[in-house]
């Protein structure tokens, strides 16, 4: 056997030659051949390209959301007033009676639609300078927000209009009500009017904040009142001969609906309100008109004779005006890391409006210097907060409890001072709608919609209100984006059987079970129309927001916008 | 285990045994399936952001030490009151800012290229469908240059002078367009906007090259702009066109507005009223 100088090289001798004597023998040499190969598998490096599912997959994956949208702005310029103190206000004026003007030099009139457009081009003439790149932001300011906590503290009062009775609450006790006893088909029911939708249905129960006989838990008997469509904020309980004072007619207090009374402590709603922190600041929004595109309500304008002003300067003056505004976003919105106000996965984006005013017709904070904080020249309010034809006095200047924080500015022309709103920095809490959350039914929902009320600075346009109670508009802040949806059911499972479970889900311990609702992926609507599904490219989504803009009086209940649509009226011509 | 049986012959010294070495690269599995992505995105494309965003003229100051944000496109036309040959520094005044541009006594000649003040006022088609075009490249040299993107100014916008088009009985002073376009975010604002890639991952490119063009319905034909009257050159047709055809527009990507800079001289900005974006008529040798 020869010897082996190196991996490769393997030297064999024959025997005789090795040494003398030596024999011829048979040599084996063992070759340890192993094998280095193996059989391909066939898919192993097969890769099926599908357009549908790689663009489905990108899109799931991607957390980032390009905010775009339009803003249909109406409003109906109702409030005339008077301005003799400041001659640029008076001398801009959209004229009324105008001949008992000319006589007694008290010009009345309307502010023109410029001051309650998106888009003004130009200012109040001899006021302040006007800066085209402005444009967009003299009178509204626009963020993104989001959903960020719950305000459980807020105090609010809810006033009925039939009995006008007081009913002084906390958020956090539920829905306010006033009681009305009734018969209905020879059924006693007591009838529960709530100052905003109470999310109830037949055979759930209330949870007074008091007790009446020394009970507190009642089933809901049926809803509404046979009146149009009140169902949702009118219940009935059936009276079974109850006889404390809580019952009788005109009472007030709140309740918390319970799903199951066995399992009250789990099934009973909390309520808050939602509050919003901004994303984005006024730095990053582009707003223009609308070229295409103006509401059908019919525009006001006329001309002003040089005669029949002030100044002795014709002009044209519009009262109200039908445009229709666009606006995007600059920044990206990025959910990764965001959580909403129940510490879920955020589902939900909002283009919040908010009045700045910055010509200072507006917003002058009651008596500046009463309050210590909380001093506004806006103030808040709920749906509840409109009667029918008087202005509640929820709105009054001095009420501590409709204030947000939204800081006031102040600049001065001569020695008078205009107030304006502050632009909002990053991070900014506002406060929100009324919600109601039930953990067992993992499920949000809107009760009441808050309202932002502005109103003239009575220093320079007299509109013969009240200083502490003045006439102004009201508008909703917060306008919803869905970027994602919860389903419509609630999963339950066993930790140990179920694997996945969100982070978020409730731990039933009445049932021993975790519930949640699943998120649908993006593009997914289930067949009740549950769902979304924006544009998606360029690794974002493009969600698309229809703003409907309404600057209502504070003196009509017509703040409360709803989706009925009352069917036409048809008489026998037809 | 395998076995291989030798036969011993006398003359064979040496026997060459096959025995192939393989080996594996420690992480080839990885490799293997990073190239599998690599040739996945080759193939399907990655994901690139070509989201545009708006860019506004940056602000400035005027001589009351206000801030303004508007910006100024200035086209003159050659009057042909003499050969453009013939033209020296103290010609300059012979480039017009207006549509009706042809000096009176010369007017005969070129009745072809220019607009009569009805063709103005009446916004005449061959008025109406003219306009500038703003080309911006990435480079000034033409050899390699690539061009990014466009702006039109139609003739619609632009500042108003008044002019009579009646007649000496019966006068009639009406106002009519000339190329001076005064851009800003309210008024006339086509063409003031500058719409760029958001991302700066795909091109990133922050300094453009502007040269302009003056697309004339009437003749079918344009006329390049420069950004000096010929009159100021020494040798009027052969030129370093790389100094005299653009002016550089810079984009400030944090804060989505842009400026306008000379291509000469000092390089100042310009676009303001202070200094306009000034075009003159560049005239072919005839």
């Amino acid at each position: 056997m020869g010897n082996q100088k190196n991996n490769d090289t393997i030297r064999i001798v024959r025997g005789s030659d090795r040494y003398a004597g030596a024999p011829n023998t048979d040599l084996f040499i063992q070759v340890p051949l192993n094998s280095t190969k193996k059989e391909k598998i066939e898919g192993d490096r097969n890769v099926l390209l599908n357009l549908e599912e790689r663009f489905d997959h990108e899109r799931q994956i991607s957390t980032t959301f390009r905010v775009a949208g339009k803003i249909i702005n109406i409003f109906n310029n109702s409030i005339s007033g008077k301005c003799n103190n400041y001659d640029p206000f008076r001398d801009s004026l959209y004229y009324i009676n105008v001949e008992d003007s000319v006589t007694t030099n008290v010009w009345r009139g309307y502010p023109q639609y410029d001051e309650f457009t998106f888009f003004r081009t130009s200012s109040v003439n001899n006021h302040i300078s006007y800066k085209p790149k402005s444009a967009s932001t003299y009178n509204w300011s626009l963020y993104v927000t989001y959903p960020s906590s719950n305000d459980y503290t807020q105090q609010m009062t809810f006033t009925d209009d039939e009995f006008n009775n007081v009913n002084n609450f906390t958020v956090s006790e539920g829905v306010p009500y006033v009681i009305k006893n009734r018969i209905v088909n020879g059924k006693r029911l007591i009838s529960f009017y709530c100052g905003f939708k109470h999310n109830i249905t037949k055979g759930e129960y209330i949870y007074l904040n008091t007790t009446v006989d020394n009970k507190r838990m009642f089933e809901v008997y049926s809803l509404g009142d046979q009146s149009f469509g009140n169902e949702e904020t009118v219940l009935n309980i059936y009276d079974y001969g109850f006889t404390g004072a809580g019952f009788n007619d005109g009472s007030v207090g709140t309740f918390r609906r319970v799903i199951n009374p066995n399992n009250s402590g789990e099934t009973m709603s909390e309520y808050y309100v939602r509050k919003h922190k901004t994303l984005t600041t006024v730095d990053n929004v582009d707003l223009t008109r609308l070229g295409f595109e103006k509401s059908n309500f019919p525009v006001q304008k006329k001309l002003e004779y040089s005669a029949a002003t002030p100044n002795k300067v014709q002009r044209i003056s519009v009262k109200d005006g039908r445009n229709d505004f666009g606006f995007s976003f600059d920044k990206e919105i990025d959910i990764i890391g965001l959580i909403d106000n129940l510490d879920r996965p955020l589902t939900e984006l909002f283009v919040t409006i908010v009045n700045k005013g910055y010509m200072g017709w507006f917003n002058n904070p009651f008596n500046p210097g009463t309050f210590t904080n909380n001093q506004t020249g806006i103030e808040v309010g709920w749906s509840f907060n409109f009667k029918k034809d008087t202005l509640d006095t929820w709105w009054q200047k001095s009420n501590q409890n409709n204030k947000d924080n939204i800081p006031f500015g102040t600049y001065n022309i001569g020695l008078k001072t205009f107030y304006y709103n502050q632009d909002l920095p990053l991070g900014h809490e506002l406060k929100g709608d009324i919600c109601e959350w039930n953990k067992y039914d993992q499920k949000e929902t809107v009760l009441s919609k808050m309202s932002h009320k502005f109103s003239f600075n009575n220093n320079y346009f007299d509109d013969n209100g009240s200083q502490n109670l003045p006439f102004g508009y009201a508008y909703q802040p917060h306008y919803s984006i869905p970027i994602r949806a919860y389903s419509d059911y609630v999963e339950t499972g066993d930790e140990d059987k179920v694997s996945d479970i969100p982070d978020y889900s409730f731990y039933s311990e009445f049932e021993g079970l975790w519930r949640w609702r699943d998120i649908y992926s993006y593009g997914y609507i289930d067949t009740s129309g549950n769902g979304v599904d924006h544009p998606f490219l360029n690794d974002n989504h493009y969600p698309f927001s229809q703003v409907i803009f309404l600057q209502t009086p504070m003196t009509r209940n017509n703040n409360v916008f709803n989706d009925i649509i009352y069917p036409p009226l048809r008489d026998n011509c037809e | 285990m395998n076995k291989f049986r030798f036969t011993v012959k006398q003359t064979d010294t040496e026997i060459d045994l096959p025995i192939e070495i393989k080996f594996d690269g420690l992480g080839r599995e990885d490799l293997v399936r990073q190239y599998e992505n690599d040739v996945l995105e080759e193939i399907i494309n990655p994901i690139e952001d070509f989201e545009v965003t708006r860019y506004s003229h940056n602000e400035w100051l005027d001589d009351n030490q206000n801030e303004k944000t508007s910006t100024t496109y200035s086209f003159h036309f050659f009057n042909r009151q003499i050969s453009v040959e013939n033209t020296t520094a103290a010609n300059n005044g012979m480039w017009v800012s207006d549509y009706n541009y042809i000096y009176p006594p010369a007017y005969s000649n070129y009745s072809g290229i220019t607009f009569t003040d009805k063709e103005l006022y009446y916004y005449a088609n061959s008025f109406k469908r003219s306009f500038f075009k703003i080309d911006f490249y990435d480079s000034v040299k033409p050899e390699n240059q690539q061009l990014y993107f466009t702006i039109i100014i139609p003739t619609q916008q632009g500042r108003k002078e008044s002019v009579d088009i009646g007649t000496a009985s019966v006068p009639n002073v009406v106002d009519l367009r000339t190329p001076t376009f005064d851009l800003d975010f309210v008024g006339d604002k086509e063409g003031y906007f500058i719409y760029w890639l958001k991302s700066r991952e795909y091109i990133n490119i922050d300094d453009f090259y502007m040269s302009a063009k003056f697309f004339n319905a009437k003749t079918g034909q344009f006329t390049r702009m420069m950004n000096r009257p010929q009159s100021m050159l020494t040798d009027k047709f052969n030129f370093n066109k790389e100094e005299y055809f653009y002016y550089k527009v810079s984009l400030d990507v944090n804060n989505y507005v842009y400026e306008v800079f000379k291509m000469f001289g000092a390089q100042n900005r310009v676009g303001t009223t202070i200094e306009n974006i000034n075009w003159y008529e560049y005239v072919n040798p005839q």
